[in-house]
């Protein structure tokens, strides 16, 4: 699982990088064509509204990771060790059962989709929607890792970011 | 209030308490509170709620201004704005302490997030100060406390998320930022002036002339920033989420031009770009989920009339809002607060009468102010840890400061006329 949640991880850093350098290239470019050469690119707010939901799925899914979100702790930052490995435990099988029947919704939506097409790319709905089962998993992925690092070894269990 | 919703209350705190990312509680919630309602129907819905609450062309200006701001911190602005601030006054009794005021105003004329700042400054000031003779204590709380006008001054991360959420115009909302985030600077000035008679505190050598213009010259192009920003959505030339654009590329330029940002730190920039951004985007995506059900349930409805039984007039309320808001930001992080807590409000605003550009001018300051308030201040944890110095002592360090937040927050809720002047000369 540790293997898997890595690979997972390099491959969400790269497309992180294409993206958000994409993102930056089209606006900036578009500014130029509309501003100077009064001929805006049509498909640049949408092309970058679709990257950016994948920056932000992929990049939401690193975040439960590295553990850079925003969450409550001045409560479970006072527990013991050993109840706070425990604390986690059980924090992440929630999180896992919950994110299980998000997976199982979103892949439904998925597959039900009918034929529509962007308003004004004209590509099929599903490659900017697929965001959000694709990062939805590799978020189930990592934090499967992490549950079972907790369960494995207790004394590291804190501090394995 | 139906079962299903005392228990989806009780659910939502726990988890909160717990210690599960605010995103994802938002999420749990939501189908916690779908599955004991028992109208399954509401599930297909999720998925498409969550993709609609990041399909919002507003909101790519989060990731724009995000990788604006570490390419300013790896290009080596923030020490060059510093010096800048200290040859000008350094040399006045206290100088630097005013140092890290401007410098703060100077950098939040180009950064739109309080955290980053704090990061930011903290590093270099503190031991600046040290150095010169300030206290650990007093150099931390004073880089932190003035680190709040970063999202007052435009740009502004706050002003556009909320802008994104309310459809209030985010040109408006930075150009009545302005104003407040200079009222704010002024009265932390006149805070060191004060403390300066009790506490003597050390000035630096006044520089030469030509270190006055060779440190200006330096700086010319990273001020040129918040000019150009602001010139070019005024003209038209660029939207408010386009200039953050812009401002990525000029701050690469400037980076390379001051020879301090390198190619090979660019992936590092680009991912940790990504990953602060989704930390935020990924709770607007969740929360929208969470916005639907508020909705549906009629919670803002339901809190609108309770609000209006206890009081029809705008000051009150605006009083209450603000009480809620200091409360829920000690414990709730900023950003997560704004996105839960302005779809609920809005609706109130029509009732009371009360501008929304305003309105998200006083709630971005007040949610600010959160970020130094123990126990969940994020702003906090970051210097502390940066600084080396215990929350305990930053926060006793803090208060004077603290006092004269809460106090200015008052003065720019009451005072409408100075928020949306710059705005109103503008639209005429």
């Amino acid at each position: 699982m540790k293997a898997i949640s890595n690979i997972i991880e390099s491959i969400e850093k790269i497309l992180s990088i294409i993206l958000i350098i994409a993102i930056t290239l089209i606006l900036f470019v578009n500014v130029i064509y509309r501003y100077f050469l009064h001929d805006p690119i049509y498909w640049a707010n949408e092309a970058s509204i679709f990257m950016m939901a994948w920056a932000t799925f992929l990049g939401g899914s690193l975040g439960l990771k590295y553990k850079t979100q925003a969450s409550i702790t001045f409560l479970v930052g006072r527990l013991s060790e050993e109840r706070k490995r425990i604390m986690n435990i059980a924090t992440h099988i929630i999180i896992l059962i919950f994110l299980a029947i998000l997976l199982y919704i979103s892949y439904d939506w998925i597959f039900s989709l009918s034929n529509t097409k962007s308003s004004s790319m004209r590509i099929p709905m599903w490659i900017p929607y697929l965001s959000v089962p694709v990062g939805l998993t590799f978020a189930f992925i990592h934090l499967l890792d992490q549950l079972i690092d907790f369960i494995k070894d207790g004394r590291q269990g804190g501090e394995s970011v | 209030m139906t079962f299903g919703m005392i228990a989806t209350i009780i659910i939502f705190i726990l988890l909160l308490l717990i210690g599960i990312p605010i995103s994802l509680v938002l999420i749990i919630t939501s189908i916690s509170y779908i599955l004991l309602s028992g109208d399954t129907t509401l599930l297909s819905s999720v998925s498409q709620k969550m993709f609609s609450g990041i399909d919002n062309f507003g909101l790519l200006a989060i990731p724009l201004f995000m990788l604006a701001g570490e390419l300013m911190n790896f290009g080596g602005i923030t020490s060059r704005l510093i010096s800048f601030a200290k040859v000008l006054i350094g040399h006045f009794r206290g100088g630097l302490a005013y140092v890290a005021i401007i410098a703060n105003m100077f950098l939040a004329s180009i950064l739109g997030s309080a955290n980053a700042q704090a990061a930011m400054m903290s590093k270099v000031m503190v031991p600046e100060m040290e150095k010169e003779g300030y206290s650990r204590d007093f150099s931390s709380a004073l880089t932190l406390a003035s680190s709040i006008v970063a999202p007052i001054i435009p740009p502004s991360m706050l002003f556009i998320i909320y802008g994104t959420l309310t459809g209030a115009s985010i040109g408006d909302l930075f150009m009545a930022g302005i104003i407040p985030g200079i009222l704010i600077g002024v009265s932390f000035i006149i805070v060191i002036g004060f403390l300066n008679r009790k506490e003597n505190f050390p000035k630096s050598e006044r520089g030469t002339m030509k270190e006055v213009i060779n440190n200006f010259l330096s700086v010319i192009p990273a001020l040129l920033i918040p000019f150009i920003i602001i010139y070019g959505i005024l003209s038209g030339m660029f939207t408010p989420t386009e200039s953050a654009a812009v401002a990525c590329i000029i701050a690469i330029i400037i980076g390379f031009s001051y020879r301090q940002l390198k190619v090979s730190d660019l992936p590092e920039i680009f991912k940790n770009t990504v990953v602060n951004t989704a930390t935020i985007t990924f709770l607007i995506v969740m929360a929208n989920v969470f916005g639907f059900i508020l909705a549906y349930e009629q919670i803002p409805q339901t809190l609108a009339n309770s609000m209006l039984n206890l009081s029809d007039s705008p000051i009150v309320f605006l009083l209450l809002v603000n009480i809620l808001l200091l409360l829920l930001g000690a414990v709730l992080d900023g950003i997560a607060a704004l996105i839960i807590l302005v779809p609920v409000l809005i609706p109130l605003l029509a009732t009371y009468q009360i501008d929304p550009v305003h309105f998200g001018v006083i709630i971005t300051i007040n949610l600010t102010i959160g970020l130094l308030t123990p126990p969940v201040g994020t702003g906090l944890f970051i210097v502390s840890s940066v600084a080396e110095i215990s929350i305990e002592r930053l926060v006793r360090a803090l208060l004077p400061f603290l006092i004269v937040s809460v106090l200015m927050l008052f003065i720019i809720t009451y005072w409408e006329d100075a928020v949306l002047w710059i705005p109103s000369l503008i639209k005429n």
